[in-house]
């Protein structure tokens, strides 16, 4: 998303093997550029690509929660290009901007990760 | 399954002639596009379709409240089918199913269904409000699988996106 999207509600999705190692910033899920607020990103599945979930600054009012990102990227493209440094989430906005709740994830910049305990909610489904 | 075939091939048929006038209603569609088709109602796929638009969209979606029904179906654009960005030149209105500045609401994109191998985005919504996208596959398109550009109130769901991406722009999955 980018370009000032808003409101929108990502839900559900399963996302992998995305993006080009060169490239650094390709992801499976983007938030990208200014005014690109509000949205909800829940309950996806986000693996294996060059970066989980990317977001650049000035976004702010996302909220992020219950999604699953984890192997970005996998351990063959971090071994053959060790310069591309992707994570599971690359959160380059101002911290606090965003929401992140009851996400697993293993690497990050700014977010708050590793997380893997399951939430009460979670235990019941 | 003989009159299985017969209302697909029938269907195609009736597509491939809507076709040819690049602009439709209600339409069945199936087979090769070789102009942008514009649909203003209800539409799906009765059979894969092959897209061979050079520098635009293969399907334009003008609403309000307009469905397209993937049917488990198959749109395959000009991309390589290995590396996407390498068959040819990167051409981002290039794109698999285009939503441009609809405000109106009530539109969308429902699979299962397999949208492949664009030069552009696999699905763009720009500037627009109130889409849904679901159950879709999107994969191997140059730039993102899913691309949402300005806009707001979309409902993308269900979906999977693998192997998007763009060697100079930041693209993905959604």
């Amino acid at each position: 998303m980018f370009g000032g999207a808003s409101r929108n509600r990502l839900r559900g999705n399963r996302l992998s093997g995305n993006g080009y190692t060169a490239q650094g910033n390709n992801f499976g899920i983007g938030i990208e550029g200014t005014g690109t607020n509000d949205n909800v990103v829940e309950h996806n599945t986000i693996t294996g690509n060059t970066n989980g979930l990317y977001m650049t600054a000035g976004v702010q009012g996302n909220i992020i929660r219950r999604n699953l990102i984890v192997g970005n990227p996998p351990i063959q493209v971090d071994l053959d290009h060790p310069s591309a440094k992707g994570v599971d989430i690359k959160n380059q906005a101002q911290s606090g901007a965003n929401t992140f709740q009851s996400n697993r994830c293993l690497t990050a910049v700014n977010a708050p990760c590793p997380a893997v305990k399951p939430q009460p909610e979670e235990k019941d489904k | 399954m003989i009159g299985l075939k017969i209302s697909l091939w029938s269907g195609a048929f009736i597509g491939a002639l809507v076709m040819g006038i690049g602009n439709a209603q209600a339409t069945d569609i199936g087979g090769t596009i070789s102009t942008t088709l514009t649909i203003t109602e209800d539409s799906q796929l009765v059979d894969d379709v092959t897209c061979t638009v050079t520098g635009a969209p293969c399907i334009a979606i003008s609403g309000p409240n307009v469905t397209l029904e993937l049917n488990g179906f198959t749109m395959t654009g000009q991309a390589d089918a290995q590396t996407a960005c390498a068959g040819g030149t990167p051409t981002f209105s290039e794109n698999g199913v285009d939503v441009e500045s609809q405000t109106g609401g009530g539109i969308a994109i429902r699979g299962p269904g397999l949208i492949q191998r664009f030069r552009g985005p696999g699905i763009f919504l720009h500037n627009s409000t109130g889409v849904t996208v679901t159950g879709v596959t999107v994969s191997t398109n140059c730039f993102s699988g899913i691309l949402v550009g300005g806009g707001s109130d979309h409902q993308i769901s269900s979906n999977v996106s693998v192997r998007n991406g763009n060697p100079v722009a930041p693209c993905g999955g959604i």
